[in-house]
C-alpha cells in the first residue's frame, strides 16, 4: 500500500496545529465531553475532552476500535447526536464558527454545504425509492440556487467526475440497481455536490473487497485533494490510516490516546495502547496474529483513571492517579503518563 | 453508535428528557378542553337535560379509557389489571344478587344507589349480570386462546423445522401455509357465523369455532418466529449431537418464542372475548338466560329506541375494557420482548 | 421480472388459494356434523323433499365424490336458493352487494384518511402529544367492539342530539336510477342532491362506526412503519447532508412508509367486504351482512354460505389487485 497516488499538493502542516498559527484549523474540537441522559441521571459519558484539529487541505485519521466514540464523534460535529444524548462541555469549531448552541437552521445549512460525510454501508444510506441523480440533485439544490434542471445536469456531472460510466442513465436508476462500489461512489459525488471544507469519511469501505475498498478510498482522496478540502476518515484500521492520511488520531474508550503526523505516530507510537493497536493489525513485523487483552470497559460516568489501564502491559499504580493529560511531546499528543 | 434523530437545537444546554412522563399532562388537558367543547356546542345545539346525557355517554366512552390507557403503562401495572379483572371474574360473582332472577315489577329502571347499573327488560340487575358475565367471557376466551396456541403453536414450529431438516417436509409446510393463507382470506366472524349455524350453538362448540379461526394465526406466528432460529448453528449442533426431532423442538425452539406466543395469547383471548360476544349479539352465542356481555348489549340495542341507554351501555364497556387491558398487556409484553 | 410473469404466478397463488377456499367452505358445509339437507331446504321440509335435496347434492356418494359434486355447482353459478326469500341466491348477492360494497369503501376511505395522516405525524416525536393520542386512538380502535360504537353512536347521535337521520337502511328519500349500485355515486350522476344528501347522511354514522375500528390497527401499522423508516441510514444520511426536514418527511420518509401502509390498506379494505357484517345488522343496511344474519335467523343455509364464499373471494382478488400494483409502483421490484 503506498501513500495516496494524488499530487500532494498541499503539504502537511509542520508540526501539531498550534492555537492561533498560520492557518487556523478548519475543523477544531475542544474538550468535547457527551453524555447520555439527563444532567440529573446521567447514564453514560461516552465522550471525554475529545481535542481533534484537522488543518486545511489536510487528511486526517480517527482511528479505533468499535465503541471508541469515532462515529459519535463525527455525529457531534454535524450537530446530529443520537436521542438522549447530549454535549456537556467544549467546543466544536468549523471554519472559526462554533456549531454548539448553533441554530438547526444554521447547522442545515453547514450540513451538506461546508462539511458533509459519507457513510459505511452506502447502498443502505441511499434511499430506496428515489432515484439516485434526484437524491444528489436535491442536495444540491438545497444548498444553492441551482433549479432542477441545472441541478440535475450537476449530479450527472458529478457521477462522471466519481468514475460512473454512463452517468446520464445511471442517475435515473435506484440505488438496488447499483454494486457496492458504485454506490458508495454515488454516495461521494453526494457529500461532494456542495464542495465542502470537510469531508468526514465514517469507515467507507466497510462491507467492499479489498480491491474495490483500495479505489475507493483512493478516489475519495484524489477528489477531496482536488477540491482543496480536508478530510476526516473514519476507520478501525490503523493501515488504512497509514497509507491515506498525514495526521491520525488515535481513540479509546470516549478518550484521544495519541495524536499527530501518522508516519511518526506509526513509526514510534508513544502511547501503549498506540503500539498495540499497531501489532493487533500486523503492522509490526511478527509471527502470530496479537490481540489486545480484556475488554473495552463500558462507560458508566466519568473515569477517574487510565482508561486502558486495565488492559495495558505497561501499566503501573500511577496510571490509577487521575486521568492522563492530553500532553503535547515532541511532533504530537499523547494521553498516557508513562511517554 | 448510530444517528437517529437529532437532538434539539441548542445541545449545549441539558435537552435530555425534560418530561420524563411528558405527553401525560397535556394529555389529560386536552380531554379537558374536548369535554368542555363538547359540552358547549351540545348545550348550545340542543339546551335540554337529554343533550347533557348524550355527552355524559361520550366522556364515559372516551375517558375511561384514556385514564386506564395512561395508568397500566408498565408491565407491572397491566399485569396488575389483567389480574384484578381475573380475581373480579373469579370471585365478583359472589357479592352480586342473582343475574337470573326475574322482577317484571323493577324491569327497565335506569341505574340508581341501589341497582348501580340499572336493569334489563325483565327487571334482571345488570350490574349483576355483567359480573357474572365476566366469568364467562373470560372463561371462554381464555379456553379458546389455549386451544389455537395448543395447536397452532406446535404445528408451526413443526412445519418450519421440517421443510429445514427433514424429507417431504417442504411440501408440509407449504400446504400448511396456502391453507392457513386461505383461512385468513375469510371473514373471522362471517366464517364463525356460518359453523356456528351448521353445528348449532353450544358453549363448547363456541371454544372449539373461535380456537379454529385462531389456529393460522399461531401457525403463521411461530412459523415466522421459528424460522430464523431453525438454521442457527445451535440447532444444527443438536442434530450433529443426535438429539431426536421432538427433543429439539422442544428444548430449543420453543422457549425462543415464547414471548411473542405470549403477546398473541394476550391479543387473541381478547379477540376470542370480541367474537364470542358478537355470536352472541346476533343471537347464536350462549343460550338466551345466560348472562354474556354481547348478549346483553343485544338487550341493551332493542331497547335503544326507548333511549334506555343503559342496558347496552354497561356490558360493552365491560367488553372494552376488558379487551383494552388484555391488548395493552400484549403490548407491554412485547415491548419487553 | 416481466410483469406477465409476476401476474401468472399471482395467478397461481390465487387459484391455490381459491382451492383452499373451497376446500374449507366444502367441509364446513357437507363433513361437519349436522345434516346438510336440512340446513339446504329448512327444518320445516318434509322427508321426500330432503331426500330429493339428498339425491341432488350427491350426499350418498363419497367425500371427494361429493366434493366434485360441490365444485361443479359453484362454478355454473349455482349457490342454492334461499327458502326465505324464495330467490336464487345468486340473485339476492347481486341486489345487496353494492350496499356492501359501498359501505365498505365509505369507511376504508374514512379509515385511511384519518390513520394514515395521524400515523404519520405522531411517529415523528416519541412522548409527543400526539404520539401519546395516536396511542389511546390506536387501543380504542383496535378493542372497541363495533356493534356497540354502532349503538353508542346512534344513541347519541341520533336518539339524543338528533345529528343525524333514522339508522335503517341506505336512504330515507328516493332511491336513485341504478348505474353503479352505490346510491352516493348513481344520485351524483343523476344530479340527485336531495338523494346524495339523504344517502350520505344514512351512511355516515356506520361508516365512521367502521372507519374507528378499522383505522386503530392502520395507524399503529403506520406509525410503526414510520419510526422505522425515520430511524434508517438514508434518512441519517440526508439529514446529515442538510437536507430540511419538511423534504425528509414527505420526499425521503413517507414514499418508504407508503408502500407497505398501502398494502394494509389493502388487506383492511379486502376484511371490510366481509366485516360489515354487525355493524350492517345494527343499523340494518341492506348488504351481504345483513342479509347472512338474517338467513341464519330463518335456518336459511344456502345464502349464508354464498357470503362466505363472496367474501373470502373478494379479499382475495382486492389483495391480488394490490400485489400487482405494487409491482408497478415499487422500483426496487420494477427492475
Amino acid at each position: 500500500m503506498s501513500p495516496a497516488a494524488a499530487p500532494d499538493a498541499t503539504a502537511p502542516p509542520a508540526v501539531d496545529a498550534q492555537p492561533g498559527a498560520a492557518a487556523a484549523p478548519v475543523l477544531d474540537v475542544a474538550d468535547l465531553t457527551v453524555g447520555f441522559g439527563s444532567a440529573a441521571k446521567r447514564r453514560s459519558i461516552p465522550l471525554q475532552g475529545i481535542h481533534l484539529q484537522v488543518a486545511a487541505g489536510e487528511r486526517m485519521a480517527l482511528v479505533g476500535e468499535s465503541g471508541s466514540g469515532k462515529s459519535l464523534t463525527a455525529a457531534a460535529v454535524l450537530g446530529l447526536l443520537p436521542e438522549g444524548a447530549e454535549v456537556i462541555r467544549g467546543s466544536i469549531r468549523l471554519d472559526g464558527e462554533e456549531l454548539i448552541g448553533a441554530s438547526e437552521r444554521r447547522l442545515r445549512a453547514l450540513r451538506g454545504g461546508s462539511m458533509a460525510i459519507m457513510f459505511q454501508n452506502p447502498r443502505a444510506s441511499l434511499n430506496p425509492v428515489l432515484t439516485v441523480g434526484g437524491q444528489i440533485a436535491e442536495v444540491i439544490r438545497v444548498h444553492g440556487s441551482a433549479g432542477r434542471k441545472e441541478s440535475w445536469a450537476q449530479a450527472v456531472e458529478l457521477l462522471a467526475e466519481m468514475g460512473i460510466p454512463n452517468a446520464a442513465r445511471r442517475a435515473k436508476d435506484y440505488v438496488h440497481q447499483f454494486s457496492g462500489g458504485m454506490a458508495q461512489r454515488a454516495a461521494l459525488a453526494m457529500a461532494l455536490s456542495c464542495r465542502p471544507d470537510l469531508l468526514i469519511a465514517d469507515e467507507p469501505t466497510t462491507g467492499l473487497d479489498a480491491t474495490l475498498a483500495q479505489q475507493v478510498l483512493e478516489l475519495v482522496v484524489e477528489r477531496v485533494a482536488m477540491r482543496d478540502a480536508s478530510l476526516l476518515l473514519i476507520t478501525h484500521d490503523i493501515a488504512v490510516a497509514r497509507s491515506h492520511c498525514e495526521r491520525t488520531t488515535v481513540m479509546y474508550a470516549g478518550r484521544v490516546m495519541e495524536s499527530g503526523p501518522t508516519a511518526s505516530l506509526t513509526g514510534d507510537p508513544k502511547n501503549p495502547y498506540t503500539a498495540a493497536l499497531l501489532k493487533a493489525f500486523g503492522t509490526v513485523d511478527q509471527r502470530r496474529m496479537y490481540a489486545i487483552g480484556g475488554v473495552v470497559p463500558t462507560l458508566l460516568g466519568e473515569l477517574a483513571e487510565c482508561a486502558f489501564a486495565d488492559r495495558c502491559p505497561q501499566a503501573g499504580p500511577e496510571c490509577r492517579d487521575g486521568v492522563p493529560e492530553l500532553r503535547r511531546l515532541e511532533d504530537r499528543r499523547v494521553a498516557c503518563v508513562k511517554a | 453508535m448510530s444517528i437517529s434523530l437529532p437532538s434539539a437545537p441548542g445541545a449545549a444546554t441539558p435537552t435530555g428528557e425534560s418530561h420524563p412522563v411528558g405527553g401525560a399532562r397535556p394529555l389529560r388537558a386536552l380531554v379537558a378542553i374536548a369535554t368542555l367543547a363538547i359540552l358547549l356546542v351540545a348545550l348550545f345545539w340542543a339546551p335540554e337535560w337529554r343533550s347533557l346525557r348524550a355527552v355524559l355517554t361520550v366522556l364515559a366512552v372516551l375517558v375511561v379509557p384514556t385514564v386506564w390507557d395512561s395508568a397500566a403503562r408498565t408491565v407491572r401495572a397491566s399485569v396488575a389489571a389483567m389480574l384484578g379483572l381475573i380475581l373480579l371474574a373469579l370471585i365478583g360473582p359472589l357479592f352480586t344478587r342473582d343475574p337470573l332472577m326475574l322482577d317484571v315489577g323493577a324491569s327497565l329502571t335506569g341505574p340508581s344507589g341501589d341497582l348501580w347499573f340499572g336493569t334489563d327488560q325483565f327487571g334482571r340487575d345488570i350490574f349483576a349480570r355483567v359480573i357474572h358475565g365476566a366469568q364467562l367471557d373470560l372463561g371462554v376466551g381464555f379456553s379458546a386462546a389455549a386451544l389455537a396456541v395448543l395447536v397452532g403453536m406446535p404445528l408451526g414450529a413443526l412445519s418450519v423445522f421440517a421443510s429445514a431438516h427433514l424429507r417431504g417436509g417442504g411440501l408440509f409446510d407449504s400446504v400448511l401455509l396456502r391453507v392457513s393463507e386461505s383461512f385468513q382470506a375469510f371473514p373471522t366472524l362471517l366464517l364463525a357465523l356460518g359453523i356456528v349455524a351448521a353445528v348449532g350453538p353450544s358453549i363448547p362448540i363456541l371454544i372449539f369455532i373461535i380456537s379454529i379461526v385462531n389456529v393460522p394465526v399461531y401457525l403463521r406466528l411461530t412459523r415466522s418466529a421459528v424460522a430464523p432460529i431453525v438454521n442457527a448453528d445451535f440447532v444444527l449442533a443438536a442434530r450433529c449431537a443426535g438429539q431426536p426431532v421432538l427433543k429439539i423442538l422442544l428444548r430449543h425452539i420453543l422457549p425462543n418464542v415464547r414471548q411473542v406466543v405470549l403477546a398473541q395469547f394476550s391479543v387473541n383471548v381478547a379477540w376470542a372475548i370480541q367474537i364470542l360476544a358478537a355470536l352472541s349479539f346476533v343471537g347464536l352465542g350462549v343460550p338466551v338466560p345466560t348472562p354474556e356481555w354481547g348478549a346483553m348489549v343485544r338487550d341493551g340495542y332493542e331497547q335503544l329506541v326507548y333511549g334506555r341507554w343503559w342496558v347496552a351501555l354497561f356490558p360493552g364497556l365491560a367488553i372494552l375494557l376488558t379487551v383494552l387491558t388484555l391488548n395493552q398487556l400484549s403490548d407491554r409484553v412485547r415491548h419487553i420482548a | 421480472m416481466p410483469l406477465a410473469i409476476y401476474i401468472g404466478r399471482r395467478l397461481v397463488f390465487l387459484l391455490v388459494a381459491l382451492f383452499g377456499v373451497s376446500l374449507i367452505t366444502f367441509v364446513v358445509t357437507r363433513v361437519l356434523p349436522g345434516n346438510p339437507a336440512y340446513l339446504i331446504v329448512g327444518v320445516q321440509a318434509d322427508e321426500s323433499t330432503v331426500e330429493a335435496v339428498i339425491e341432488r347434492l350427491g350426499l350418498d356418494e363419497p367425500i371427494h365424490a361429493q366434493y366434485g359434486h360441490y365444485m361443479r355447482q359453484v362454478f355454473s353459478g349455482d349457490l342454492g336458493d334461499s327458502w326465505r326469500t324464495k330467490n336464487p341466491v345468486t340473485t339476492d348477492i347481486a341486489d345487496r352487494w353494492p350496499a356492501t360494497i359501498e359501505l365498505a369503501s365509505a369507511a376504508a376511505i374514512l379509515s385511511i384518511g384519518w390513520s394514515v395522516p395521524f400515523g404519520v405525524v405522531s411517529a415523528l416525536r416519541r412522548r409527543s402529544l400526539s404520539d401519546r393520542l395516536a396511542n389511546v386512538a390506536s387501543g380504542l380502535g383496535v378493542s372497541i367492539p363495533e356493534f356497540w360504537l354502532g349503538i353508542i353512536l346512534i344513541l347519541v347521535f341520533f336518539f339524543h342530539l338528533d345529528f343525524a337521520p333514522a339508522p335503517i337502511g341506505r336512504t330515507l328519500g328516493t332511491v336513485p336510477p341504478e348505474v353503479t349500485g352505490l346510491y352516493t355515486l348513481d344520485s351524483l350522476i343523476a344530479g340527485d342532491w336531495g338523494a346524495l344528501r339523504s344517502s350520505l347522511a344514512q351512511l355516515a354514522l356506520p361508516a365512521i362506526t367502521l372507519a374507528i375500528t378499522t383505522g386503530g390497527p392502520l395507524l399503529r401499522v403506520t406509525r410503526g412503519f414510520m419510526r422505522e423508516t425515520m430511524a434508517s441510514h438514508h434518512i441519517r444520511s440526508a439529514r446529515a447532508l442538510g437536507v430540511p426536514e419538511r423534504s425528509i418527511v414527505l420526499r425521503h420518509a413517507l414514499p418508504n412508509v407508503l408502500l407497505p401502509v398501502s398494502t394494509m390498506a389493502a388487506l383492511m379494505y379486502g376484511y371490510l367486504l366481509g366485516g360489515t357484517v354487525l355493524v350492517e345488522f345494527v343499523f340494518a343496511w341492506p348488504g351481504i351482512g345483513k342479509y347472512a344474519i338474517d338467513s341464519i335467523a330463518a335456518s336459511d343455509y344456502a345464502p349464508v354460505l354464498a357470503a362466505v364464499l363472496l367474501s373470502a373471494c373478494s379479499y382475495i382478488l382486492v389483495y391480488l389487485i394490490m400485489d400487482i400494483l405494487h409491482f408497478v409502483i415499487d422500483p426496487r421490484t420494477r427492475t
